[in-house]
């Protein structure tokens, strides 16, 4: 006897609490990590002149087991969510699965994000092309949608690669020299740690809005370090022709 | 005296959860029309946005903060207004019990020099 093969709505009802858990597990997580840092600054306060050292191996041991948890589950919402992505192409009649685009193949670039049509796209790109010219960088599209994971919700995630000196060039132009112990002084040290700064810094807030109204969907500008952090597979790049 | 230019902009880190909720406190902080995530003040406008860095384990490291707010001057000067409202938001939001920090060129001029002292105190 054949098994039935479940629906994409079956798939995507049992899919959607599994992610859901996951995300909960990951929150949990993180405030585990948070609890395992806090109980080692208290250890090593309560413990001065005492013998610290075997108690604060332990908590290092609970953390890295707790990070190597975080990791997992992250990697797990990944093939979840991409599963999900693929049933709701199926469920939605498009019969092209995403495989091209999977996480597990991110070198294949995709022709246009997941969720746009080639006109929304184009006039994106004209816009993006119009308002960063002055940048000087690579466009490219980053995140779920150009890996094929998107939720009808997800944001979409455009970067403006740039070299890592015009970069720092970048960094200096729109930070300027923040008062020492300043939050701007941190923010400014955080965009060069992160290799990205932000649309709201980067002076590309009205580019942000104008594609927002254009895609119907939030976006998220920013300028990017080429081989930082923030510049990673999956992502479609935008030629210039 | 403060060049013009730092009051062109200002990001101001929201510990809070839900941009929407931020985004609905703001309206009614400031009496102002929202159009989408974006509020419409005279001389002004305001983004809400969900923080790309946030870190559910981000402490007091703000730049990790869940919401953001982009303030952004509409090229006019306006010096007054840009950091009127800042400290107008900051007050309200420590009010309610909600962590916020503002980084700018002008954290000088506001409450608790923008928030971050509040951290250390």
């Amino acid at each position: 006897m054949v098994k039935a093969q479940p629906t994409p709505e079956q798939s995507i009802g049992v899919l959607q609490p599994v992610l859901d858990i996951l995300h909960t597990v990951r929150n949990g997580v993180d405030q585990a990590v948070t609890a395992a840092d806090r109980a080692k600054e208290r250890t090593a306060g309560a413990l001065q002149g005492g013998q610290p050292g075997p108690l604060l191996a332990r908590l290092d041991a609970i953390r890295e087991t707790l990070v190597v948890v975080a990791a997992r589950s992250t990697q797990i919402s990944t093939q979840v969510e991409f599963a999900l992505a693929e049933a709701r192409t199926i469920g939605s009649g498009n019969s092209t699965r995403p495989t091209d685009n999977s996480p597990e193949n991110p070198s294949v670039s995709r022709t246009v994000p997941q969720g746009l049509t080639i006109e929304q796209f184009r006039g994106a790109v004209d816009t993006l092309r119009t308002g960063t010219a002055h940048i000087a960088g690579e466009l490219f599209v980053h995140g779920s949608r150009a890996g094929g994971t998107a939720r009808p919700d997800s944001d979409i995630d455009f970067g403006v690669r740039v070299t890592s000196e015009r970069f720092d060039q970048l960094v200096t132009e729109r930070f300027g020299r923040p008062n020492p112990g300043s939050a701007k002084e941190r923010t400014m040290q955080w965009a060069s740690r992160t290799g990205k700064i932000q649309s709201g810094e980067a002076g590309l807030s009205r580019v942000r809005r104008q594609l927002e109204a254009q895609l119907d969907m939030d976006v998220d500008l920013s300028i990017v370090r080429r081989d930082g952090p923030f510049d990673t597979r999956p992502c479609m790049e935008i030629s210039d022709d | 005296m403060t060049d013009t230019r730092a009051y062109d902009y200002c990001k101001v880190f929201v510990r809070h959860d839900d941009p929407s909720s931020v985004t609905t406190r703001l309206a009614s902080i400031l009496d102002a029309t929202v159009e989408r995530h974006s509020l419409l003040l005279p001389g002004l406008i305001l983004d809400v946005r969900r923080n790309s860095d946030a870190d559910g384990s981000a402490g007091d490291d703000f730049v990790r903060w869940p919401v953001i707010i982009d303030a952004e001057s509409d090229g006019a000067d306006s010096g007054s207004p840009m950091s009127d409202t800042v400290a107008t938001i900051l007050t309200a939001f420590w009010d309610a019990g909600i962590p916020t920090v503002a980084a700018c060129d002008f954290e000088d001029e506001l409450p608790w020099s923008g928030g971050i002292r509040r951290l250390d105190a």
